[in-house]
């Protein structure tokens, strides 16, 4: 039991390295160049010479598969950091201070959780230009509220502790409470939830793609790769299969190590005893 | 004598679902004179914990006032008058080592360099009987009674001269609470402490307080010194506790009062709160709630039956 667990995190952890060594290195791994078309050879069924076919510009997929790693990759962990950013200090401000603060934040949380967060993603991209950032900052912002509402939990459990009452009577600031004695020890259920907001974002961010209002072409993203191959699906199966493999693959690694992180950090689910979710 | 802390009618009230509320504290005055050793008895909800934390500021009272030293204070922070809790465990952040833990005190009061800190860190590590290895250690890799050293050596860091310590024995075996007491009382006199000492252990509070009062239900019921409380308890609750209290000695007499669960009925909201379970209750304790009177020198007890007999 106890080996399986830690099995779980080293997979997820050895497939997001290499999947970041991927990214990084793009020119190194890549064949061909991913802009570089080609019209006598679109739609190349998969062989020596493009190992995942071509596409209907007769660009190479694999080299676009590889080159799209990027775009995921570096989306997933920008929009991670803006929501767990933005979610936990809203959650601990929130959880820690209560009263007006909370109310507030709480009400802001719950307008943002009841949209659909692909909706919302959605409206926001069709108003303003898509762009790498906006993306980003579009996942990041229905995102955070899960986050907030997690941190708040976290830092309302932490807070009846005596230590946080201990420190108070020592002299201590609200802040310094928070910020030492709090926060810290919320860390894991962050760390987890950090780790489930990269394919989230990740997800997402192929969503808006596929509805043409993520990261725009020509530049190669997993989710505008499946948006272009839809109308070839019968014919070319290659075309949907890697990119869509691709997200498959990370979305896949990441709840692993997610899932390796949670059972480490959460003394609740050790072999043989109930399971208790952090993050939904 | 000047008491160094004195409550003034102290009330706390919660609520509990709306329109419900639940005394906690109901009119309690204490004085505490320094360098005693202050006992405050009762069992579990009769609000002796609600009021350390009154005294040391982490609740405010709904009513009353609280005396340091003769000057009345706001219900805030006093790095004068510090509390030791009951759960160790739950008292120290699990992420902080021992030195981190016990250089906070003086961080927050700026109160010398890193070194200088850790000078001091390491004298008062002595002398609550801790070795210097513990330093680095975190509160898990610590057993209880080392867990409220670090715990008691922490806020003997900024130097108070009023520690309350709430059920500080409680979680600990017979050998390590005898340890602790004698330690407690060493470093009273050593640091000049004054201690406001809750337990329901009786036996530990006959052992090192001067005086004790005796709460139920957020009253105080009786109070005394020690000996005169424990020998001669007026009040049938006192005498309730005493009899409760489990004696090593298959020999010893059954109690002389059978313990009923607490009750708080509505009717106690007039009379005396003690009268559903009281073998003596008389219809006025239904109707009317007991002052506190004083019986003999310093001995004062809230129970009509008592003060009756004693003029009779």
């Amino acid at each position: 039991m106890k080996r399986q667990q830690g099995a779980e995190l080293y997979l997820g952890i050895a497939l997001i390295l290499l999947l970041t060594v991927l990214a990084v290195f793009s020119p190194l791994f890549a064949n061909y160049d991913p802009h570089q078309t080609d019209a006598k050879r679109w739609l190349q069924s998969p062989g020596e010479e493009h190992f995942f076919g071509t596409d209907r510009l007769g660009r190479d997929i694999y080299s676009r598969v590889v080159y799209g790693a990027r775009v995921s990759l570096a989306v997933g962990f920008l929009a991670m950091l803006f929501s767990i950013t933005v979610g936990t200090a809203l959650g601990a401000l929130a959880g820690y201070f209560g009263g007006f603060a909370d109310q507030l934040i709480m009400r802001l949380t719950d307008i943002v959780l009841v949209y659909p967060a692909m909706l919302l993603a959605l409206t926001l991209a069709a108003i303003f230009e898509p762009a790498i950032w906006l993306v980003v900052l579009v996942i990041g912002a229905t995102g955070w509220p899960a986050v907030a509402r997690l941190v708040r939990g976290e830092i309302l459990r932490l807070k009846s502790l005596e230590f946080a009452a201990a420190s108070r009577m020592l002299g201590a600031s609200h802040w310094r409470v928070l910020l030492i004695h709090l926060l810290p020890n919320a860390f894991g259920p962050i760390l987890v939830a950090a780790t489930v907001a990269v394919p989230a974002a990740i997800l997402t961010e192929a969503g808006l793609g596929y509805f043409g209002l993520g990261i725009q072409p020509p530049i190669p993203t997993w989710g505008n790769m499946l948006r272009e191959a839809q109308n070839y699906i019968r014919h070319a199966w290659w075309y949907a299969t890697f990119p869509g493999a691709a997200i498959f693959i990370t979305v896949f690694a990441f709840h692993l190590m997610g899932e390796g992180f949670r059972q480490r950090l959460d003394p609740d689910s050790q072999p043989g005893r109930g399971r208790r979710a952090y993050y939904h | 004598m000047e008491a160094i802390l004195a409550l003034k009618a102290i009330e706390a009230v919660y609520s509990s679902g709306t329109h419900r509320f639940v005394k906690a504290v109901d009119g309690v005055s204490i004085a505490i004179f320094a360098g005693e050793t202050f006992g405050l008895v009762g069992e579990s909800g009769s609000g002796k914990t609600t009021l350390g934390k009154i005294v040391v500021g982490l609740e405010r009272p709904c009513r009353g006032s609280l005396y340091y030293k003769g000057r009345r204070v706001d219900p805030a922070f006093r790095r004068e008058i510090q509390m030791v809790f009951q759960d160790s465990a739950a008292a120290l952040n699990p992420r902080l080592s021992v030195a981190d833990l016990l250089e906070e005190g003086l961080v927050i009061q700026k109160i010398g360099d890193r070194a200088e800190r850790m000078q001091r860190v390491a004298k008062i590590l002595a002398d609550v009987g801790l070795d210097k290895k513990m330093l680095k250690r975190f509160p898990h890799q610590l057993s209880g009674g080392q867990r409220q050293r670090v715990a008691l050596a922490r806020t003997l860091v900024v130097l108070p001269s009023v520690i309350v310590l709430d059920e500080p024995v409680s979680a600990l075996d017979v050998t390590a609470s005898t340890r602790l007491l004698l330690l407690l009382a060493r470093l009273k006199e050593a640091y000049g402490l004054t201690y406001l000492f809750i337990s329901h252990n009786l036996a530990v509070v006959l052992q090192i307080c001067e005086r004790v009062a005796v709460m139920y239900l957020g009253k105080i019921v009786e109070t005394g010194k020690v000996e005169t409380v424990f020998k001669l308890p007026a009040h049938p609750y006192t005498r309730m506790l005493l009899d409760a209290h489990p004696q090593p000695d298959p020999m010893k007499k059954m109690p002389f009062y059978q313990l009923a669960e607490s009750k708080i009925l509505p009717s106690t909201a007039y009379g005396c709160g003690f009268h559903p379970r009281c073998p003596k209750a008389a219809l006025r304790c239904q109707s009317v709630a007991p002052a506190l009177v004083q019986k003999s020198e310093g001995h004062f007890v809230a129970c009509h039956s008592a003060v009756k007999y004693s003029i009779t």
